[in-house]
C-alpha cells in the first residue's frame, strides 16, 4: 500500500519533536484527505498542491469532504512544515535516478505522492530512497526546503 | 590536544537534542576517521571534505580502515549535520585572524578534520563562540594550544536549496 500522503517521519536535528498543529482555512471546496500536502494562497486560504510543489505549508490532518467545505470559511487541522522535519511519502515508481541529498529540486505528481522522475521544478530534498512500500513503489524519506515559515 | 575532528556540542536552539546518526556509503577507498567532516556527492556517496568546504552532510562516527572499504559499497555510521547544531573542532593555529561570533558566515576547513583559523572567506561555517575580539577568540583553546572552533554549519546538504 502507499503512504497516506505525506506522513511525518522524525526530526532531523535528532530532537523529539512533533509537528505543530493548528488551524487552516480551506481556499478551495474539494476533498482533503489526511496526508495532502497543503500551500497557503495569497487570500491566506490553504489550497492542495498540485503537480508542482515549490513553497508548501502543511499537511493535512483530518478529513474534509467537499461537500463539508466552505471556501474561506472552513477550517482544518493541518501540521505545519519546517525544514528540520522528515516526512515519508510514497514515490509514482519503483525506481529512481534521484539522488538522495543531492536533487534538491524534486517535485510531486500530486498532492500526496512524489514524482520518482521529476527533478527541476520542486523544492524537495530526498533523505533515504532505499524502502518500498507495499505496491512495489519507493517510500521516500524527505525534507522540504521551502516552507512557507522558513523561507524568505 | 586538539579536537577529535568536529565533535558535536549542542543544539543553538536549546533543545536536548542529538545528531541524526544513519548509514551512508563511503565514495572513496581512503581512512575515515571519527570526526571527519563529509559531502554528500552526485553519485550519492559520501566524500571527506578538502580544503575548501561550503555544502556539508554529516560526519563520521566510526572509524573506517581504507582496507576495508570498497568505494559505492561499504557504508559507515555518520551524524546527520544541521543548521540548528553547534560543533566544535581544533583550528591549525594559537589565534584566530578575525573570527567574529554571527559575523563570520565563510568560516573555512583546512582540512577534514582541522578548522582554517585565517580563513573566513572560502567556507560556509558560522562563528558561535568566542570572544567578540577583532583580534582573536583565543580564550578557547585547546590542549596544543590552538583555537578550538565553535560553529554553525549554514550550507548543510538537508537543509539548503
Amino acid at each position: 500500500m502507499a503512504s497516506q500522503g505525506f506522513e511525518f517521519a522524525y526530526m532531523l536535528d535528532g530532537s523529539n519533536d512533533s509537528p505543530v498543529i493548528r488551524d487552516f482555512i480551506l481556499g478551495a471546496a474539494a476533498d482533503h484527505l489526511i496526508g495532502d500536502l497543503m500551500i497557503v494562497q495569497s487570500d491566506g486560504y490553504i489550497d492542495a498542491a498540485a503537480n508542482n510543489a515549490t513553497e508548501v505549508t502543511c499537511v493535512i490532518m483530518e478529513e474534509v469532504l467537499t461537500a463539508d467545505v466552505t471556501a474561506g470559511t472552513t477550517v482544518a487541522k493541518c501540521a505545519i512544515l519546517q525544514r528540520e522535519q522528515v516526512w515519508k511519502c510514497s514515490m509514482d515508481a519503483s525506481s529512481t535516478s534521484l539522488v538522495a541529498g543531492v536533487t534538491k529540486d524534486v517535485d510531486i505528481v500530486d498532492k500526496n505522492t512524489v514524482d520518482a522522475d521529476n527533478a527541476g521544478s520542486g523544492a524537495i530534498c530526498l533523505v533515504d530512497i532505499s524502502k518500498l512500500d507495499t505496491d512495489g513503489n519507493i517510500l521516500a524519506d524527505l525534507v522540504f526546503l521551502d516552507t512557507t515559515f522558513g523561507n524568505t | 590536544m586538539a579536537t577529535r575532528g568536529f565533535e558535536f556540542a549542542y543544539m543553538l536552539d536549546g533543545s536536548s537534542a542529538s545528531p541524526v546518526i544513519r548509514d551512508f556509503t563511503l565514495g572513496v577507498a581512503a581512512a575515515h576517521l571519527v570526526g571527519d567532516l563529509m559531502l554528500v556527492q552526485s553519485d550519492g556517496y559520501i566524500d571527506a571534505v578538502t580544503g575548501t568546504t561550503t555544502e556539508v552532510t554529516c560526519v563520521m562516527m566510526e572509524a573506517v580502515a581504507a582496507g576495508d572499504i570498497t568505494a559505492g559499497t561499504t557504508t559507515a555510521k555518520a551524524a546527520i549535520l544541521t543548521r540548528n547544531q553547534v560543533w566544535r573542532c581544533s583550528t591549525d593555529a594559537a589565534t584566530a585572524a578575525t573570527a567574529l561570533i554571527g559575523t563570520v558566515k565563510t568560516w573555512d576547513t583546512a582540512d577534514k578534520n582541522t578548522i582554517d583559523a585565517d580563513d573566513v572567506t572560502n567556507g560556509a561555517m558560522i562563528v558561535a563562540e568566542g570572544e567578540p575580539d577583532p583580534d582573536d577568540i583565543a580564550d578557547r583553546l585547546g590542549g596544543d594550544g590552538f583555537v578550538i572552533g565553535y560553529v554553525v554549519f549554514a550550507d548543510t546538504s538537508f537543509g539548503n536549496a
